[in-house]
């Protein structure tokens, strides 16, 4: 009986297909895109690294003639890409109004808010914990994060501390 | 053994390396064939190759960790820091205008205390110092033959390094300086774009014959030759860009690159005895001439792949170097890197060829990561002339020199 032509079609199909992965098979090891750099070496188990920041008006891209000033400590937490933080400032012009998390971006530049920092509320000191993505991680390793105190008066921000790593845990992480 | 091999250039199943995949596979086939068929006027065979890939050698860790204080400021930031937030205000419209404009650019280059340009003039302010690479572990090899810090008899005292496989006494200070900023990093703008600009325009290209070739995995003598592609001759790649191999490339005839050394084959690694020299060097738009000493290569030449990697290691002259980092001026905020901290670490941490009257060493000692593929070369009465240093414009270093 002959074979009905969607099955041939599909032998022919399926022919095709093998000689496909056959080719890809051998071809795979042949190309590449263009040279990365070397692989890393792997992750090291129960690391955490360590961040302090400077915070005050004058830190701001913007003018902001003010008082403010603030001190945060971060412990990001590498196996769970977890980000732990004491926060305090004073000498606010009015009340806060968001505490975030700010990146990617060098000291003078602005990047977008990537963390709630006053989960707790908006009162000083705050404390709180919340889970990064890799990227987010990687702007805290590579300095391009800052926390960033806004108040009712400056809808902007009022006050602002690049996030500088620190080499040991500091006093509120030991 | 995959690399390609001819006694008469140009033949035309080296020019059908252009052709699709399928054909191309062919051909590597007939090419390796040839291979086998092939030697050079001192016996043995000839093998070639296009280098098509360059990078400076980084070692990462996964968190950073060789930069423990983080990586190094920028030019931007260094500017940013240094002008009171009501000036800045006005100059930047009130933060609105972002390092990466190119009125913020020319404002934080000129930040001399006259107005200075400070990669031209590097002295003219003090910068906080540069963040170097802290980490025990580099890629490279062991230049001066010293395992201990006080260098050998053409160095200078520095620390080494082990290299990922445990190696000691493995030299580089270009890591040392460049590994901490972000430029030169993974994924940082300096090496990928230099990389991708050369497979596109088929600039700067270095082309490597090896002769004498008995056994592609041990000879105790071969020669190796260093040539600089002609700029007329392209890369001819497949449709993901990638660099095809067993192409044919004419050699330039300017007198001012390559050279020629021996080499040995160990374990298949092509390992070749240190030679002086200049090497073609294109990427981010500038052509610079490569400058350096007691330069050696490890290549793996039994490889079957496509693509093989292997280390160039020497001193690059410190004047060449700082040549380059002040031609890519214009990417201090790309490359987020500042000139006068790398001016200022490369005075202290050169370690190589000290001045017989100074006792300065002039050299920075290096490594990069070439990626190869076999090639046939042209070099009817071209032959590869050593070192030429180029004939760059000298460049003033500090404002006393401009001055004068």
């Amino acid at each position: 009986m002959p074979r009905p032509e969607s099955v041939i079609v599909l032998n022919v199909h399926r022919r095709t297909l093998v000689a496909a992965l056959a080719l890809a098979a051998v071809a795979t090891p042949l190309l590449a895109s263009a040279q990365a750099a070397p692989p890393l070496p792997p992750k090291p188990v129960g690391a955490k690294r360590y961040f302090h920041a400077e915070i005050s008006w004058a830190n701001n891209t913007y003018y902001t003639p003010s008082k403010a000033t603030g001190s945060a400590d971060f412990m990001l937490d590498l196996d769970t890409l977890t980000l732990h933080w004491v926060l305090s400032y004073e000498d606010l012009s009015s009340p806060p109004t968001a505490i975030t998390l700010h990146a990617p971006a060098q000291p003078g530049a602005t990047g977008a808010a990537i963390v709630n920092l006053a989960v707790p509320g908006l009162a000083s000191p705050t404390k709180g914990s919340a889970k990064l993505t890799d990227a987010q991680a990687e702007y805290l390793l590579t300095g391009w994060s800052y926390a960033l105190v806004t108040t009712r008066k400056y809808s902007k921000g009022e006050a602002r501390g690049q996030l500088d790593r620190l080499r040991k845990a500091p006093a509120a992480f030991q | 053994m995959a690399n390609s091999t001819m006694k008469s250039p140009g033949s035309s199943a080296s020019r059908a390396a252009t052709a699709p995949l399928g054909l191309a596979l062919v051909v590597f086939g007939a090419a390796t064939l040839l291979a086998g068929c092939s030697g050079s006027e001192r016996g043995g065979k000839t093998l070639g190759f296009a280098v098509v890939g360059w990078r400076t050698s980084v070692y990462e860790t996964p968190y950073m960790d060789e930069c423990p204080d983080g990586l190094a400021q920028g030019n931007d930031e260094l500017w940013w820091k240094g002008v009171p937030p009501e000036e800045r205000a006005i100059l930047t419209k009130d933060g609105t205008i972002e390092p990466v404009t190119a009125t913020r650019r020319a404002m934080s280059v000129l930040r001399g205390p006259k107005g200075e340009d400070v990669c031209w003039n590097p002295t003219s302010v003090k910068d906080p110092p540069l963040r170097v690479v802290e980490g025990g572990t580099s890629y490279g090899m062991n230049l001066d033959g010293s395992t201990d810090d006080q260098g050998g008899a053409n160095s200078c005292p520095h620390v080494n390094f082990k290299s990922p496989k445990g190696e000691a006494g493995i030299d580089n200070q270009l890591y040392r300086i460049l590994g901490c900023t972000y430029g030169w990093r993974r994924h940082g703008y300096i090496e990928d774009n230099a990389n991708g600009e050369r497979r596109d325009t088929s600039h700067g290209i270095v082309l490597i014959e090896v002769s004498g070739v008995d056994d592609v995995t041990h000879d105790d003598q071969v020669e190796v030759a260093f040539f600089k592609k002609a700029e007329g001759d392209s890369l001819p790649k497949d449709h993901r860009a990638d660099i095809l191999p067993n192409a044919t490339y004419r050699a330039d005839s300017t007198p001012r690159y390559g050279g020629k050394t021996r080499g040995r084959i160990v374990d298949g690694v092509l390992e070749t005895e240190p030679l002086d020299v200049t090497l073609p060097f294109y990427g981010n738009l500038t052509h610079l001439p490569l400058v350096m000493k007691g330069m050696r290569m490890q290549l793996p030449v039994n490889k079957a792949d496509r693509f093989i990697e292997g280390t160039v290691a020497g001193y690059q002259d410190l004047d060449n170097f700082w040549d380059y980092v002040q031609r890519y001026e214009y990417l201090l905020v790309t490359g987020q890197f500042s000139c006068p901290g790398i001016y200022v670490a490369m005075k202290e941490l050169a370690d190589g060829y000290p001045d017989p009257k100074t006792g300065a060493c002039t050299a920075l000692s290096a490594a990069f990561t070439i990626r190869t593929v076999p090639a046939f070369i042209e070099h009817d009465g071209v032959e590869p002339s050593g070192l030429v240093k180029p004939a760059v414009a000298r460049v003033a270093s500090t404002s006393s020199e401009v001055a004068r």
